[in-house]
């Protein structure tokens, strides 16, 4: 699959990854991301029909017994958050403008 | 009314794994009602750095169990996907859930749930973990300048089941959830009397409009008033020849009203792929095999062995097993009690009416087996007539009160005396003299004159027998 690195797609990666760039940082995004998407178009030349798709390098995953532990205990729990009030951690508005 | 405008409902439910004793992916105790804020929480279930989550394995044979109740497709491995977004409900910025991509696949595909000869197609299950919940300060999303966040219910086991859009009205949406929640209850997957334990994102879409999203509707209840509300928004919007356009709307249970949603709608772009943390893990046939043979009585088999053992009627047994706890009641109650008909429309037409007209849950109720059996014996031998059976549930239901102790204390025994009753009747006749001859012209009458002897014995009379001694006594 070819994508075309241009800045209205990076401008579309700011708005997902909730961030601002520089009209200069973007144009260097464009060109580093195009040089990354180079090396994985190189690898997509490789004919990989009869091979099963990896996606994790361990080969099965592992289950947990459904037995509780206690859980932290609070002031440790909420200790790194920069804003509190009441034991809640206090975060962002979520429709603010 | 325009009946040619169809509407097409598709619901995404997702439903709380209520038996599950942890956290989908911690040990964290998962009962986090009631709770201070976080403090039920640990690294994973935090989302900090370099935690690692593990599977909770009564979360997939529950899953497991779902899937063949509902008659899917099993995937071969077990699989989970990082669904991004940024919110401040999910502190590490993605939710582990499951996808259909590229070497993914959610746990379960094409199953169905049956309403008689209807089916409805389930597209498919996902596992899932609950985000934080989030308080709004000053009760509204709209005018909160920050949110207040509660880490307690983040990583709760969820399963996400979602239909195609087979459902054709709002009643039928609430058939289908009613059967869900049944086929759940009897799995023992999910207690949906439980507050917000079962969620529904609505789609709907009427002929000639596009699809309507409405998120995070809070019970069935309100599902059934979103898609009443929202079939006639869109017809109305079409018959003016607007267009009703592709957006997200959401629930507003107060003013039982959708609003649509303020944040711009862009297409989604969860930018989904395998979460490194959770290699697959393969479900084998046997294991399937073995949940298979756990799997209990679900309820299209026990409305069938309802009817068949206890001669009950199908409709009967329906509405008993459709709730759990109903058909469990009668059951209990039934070793004795020996009218079963009798005692399933009396949990039906007058226990679950009044729990239900006011709004309350089967679960609040405090009658047990035992009170059903005493109420059914002192109406069987004729102590009490189904009048007062009905006045004294109330207290059965609210205060768990024996019904043979109510009885006593407030005096509500039957008058069964013949005597007594004739004594009454002339009484009524003395204050109404012409109603000896109006009887006469047309017997309906003496339907007035028996409602005149019940009011006079505080309803305890049986009105069979007033009615027939009104009608000895006046050559009827
Ligand atoms: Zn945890």
């Amino acid at each position: 699959m070819k994508v075309s690195v241009d800045e209205e797609l990076v401008r579309k990666l700011e708005s997902l990854a909730l961030i601002s760039l520089s009209p200069e940082e973007r144009r260097e995004i464009v060109k580093d991301l195009s040089r990354i998407l180079d090396f994985f178009n190189k690898i997509d030349e490789i004919n990989l029909e009869d091979v099963e798709p990896m996606f994790h390098p361990l080969s099965q995953g592992r289950l947990r017994k459904d037995q509780p532990r206690d859980p932290l205990p609070r002031d440790e729990a909420i200790k790194n958050a920069k804003k509190k009030k009441d034991g809640y951690i206090i975060g962002p508005s979520t429709t603010g403008g | 009314m325009s009946s040619e405008l169809k509407i097409k409902v598709g619901l995404e439910v997702h439903v709380h794994i209520t038996s599950l004793k942890t956290k989908l992916f911690c040990s964290c105790p998962s009962n986090y009602v009631n709770l201070d804020p976080n403090s039920d929480v640990c690294p994973v279930c935090l989302g900090l750095p370099g935690a690692i989550p593990v599977l909770n394995e009564e979360a997939l044979r529950k899953a497991i169990m779902v899937a063949l109740a509902l008659g899917c497709d099993i995937a071969p491995s077990l699989m989970f996907s990082r669904k991004h977004y940024f919110y401040p409900d999910m502190a590490k910025n993605y939710q582990i859930s499951q996808y259909d991509g590229p070497g993914t696949a959610a746990i379960a595909k094409n199953g169905a749930v049956w309403l008689g000869e209807k089916k409805i197609r389930i597209r498919r299950i996902n596992i899932e973990e609950d985000p934080a919940k989030s308080v709004y300060p000053t009760g509204s999303i709209l005018t909160s300048p920050y949110t207040l966040l509660d880490y307690n219910r983040s990583g709760i086991g969820m399963l996400e089941i979602v239909t195609e859009p087979d459902i054709e009205d709002a009643k039928e949406a609430k058939s289908f959830l009613d059967k869900l929640k049944s086929i759940l209850e009897h799995l023992d997957v999910c207690d949906c009397s439980i507050e917000g334990s079962m969620r529904a994102d609505v789609n709907i879409s009427v002929t000639g409009g596009e699809r309507v999203e409405v998120k995070n509707v809070g019970s069935p209840s309100d599902v059934k008033d979103v898609i009443e509300y929202e079939s006639a928004r869109q017809r109305a919007a079409i018959l003016q020849g607007l267009k009703v356009q592709r957006e997200t709307r959401h629930w507003d249970s107060d003013r039982k009203v959708t609003v649509s949603s303020r944040v711009k709608e862009t297409d989604e772009d969860y930018r989904y792929f395998p979460d490194p943390d959770l290699p697959p893990l393969p479900i084998t046939k046997e294991y399937i095999e073995r949940v298979k043979e756990t799997l209990p009585e679900l309820p299209d088999s026990r409305i069938e062995r309802l009817s068949k053992q206890y001669g009950i009627s199908k409709y009967n047994a329906t509405v008993l097993v459709m709730d759990k706890a109903l058909a469990d009641l009668f059951e209990a109650a039934s070793a004795e009690v020996k009218d079963y008909e009798r005692l399933s429309n009396l949990l039906i037409n007058d226990y679950l009416r009044w729990i239900n007209d006011r709004n309350m849950k089967l679960s609040d109720s405090k009658a047990t087996p035992k009170h059903i059996v005493q109420l059914m014996q002192l109406l069987d031998s004729g102590v009490i007539t189904i009048k007062i059976a009905k006045e004294i549930l109330p207290t059965i239901i609210l205060e768990g009160k024996m019904p043979r102790e109510i009885v006593d204390e407030l005096g509500l025994t039957r008058v069964s005396d013949e005597k007594l009753i004739e004594t009454i009747i002339e009484e009524v006749i003395t204050e109404e003299p012409e109603l000896v001859t109006k009887v006469k012209k047309d017997p309906k009458v003496a339907n007035y004159i028996v409602g005149k002897v019940m009011r006079k014995t505080g309803k305890r009379a049986d009105p069979k027998l007033v009615n027939e001694l009104i009608r000895r006594k006046l050559g009827v």
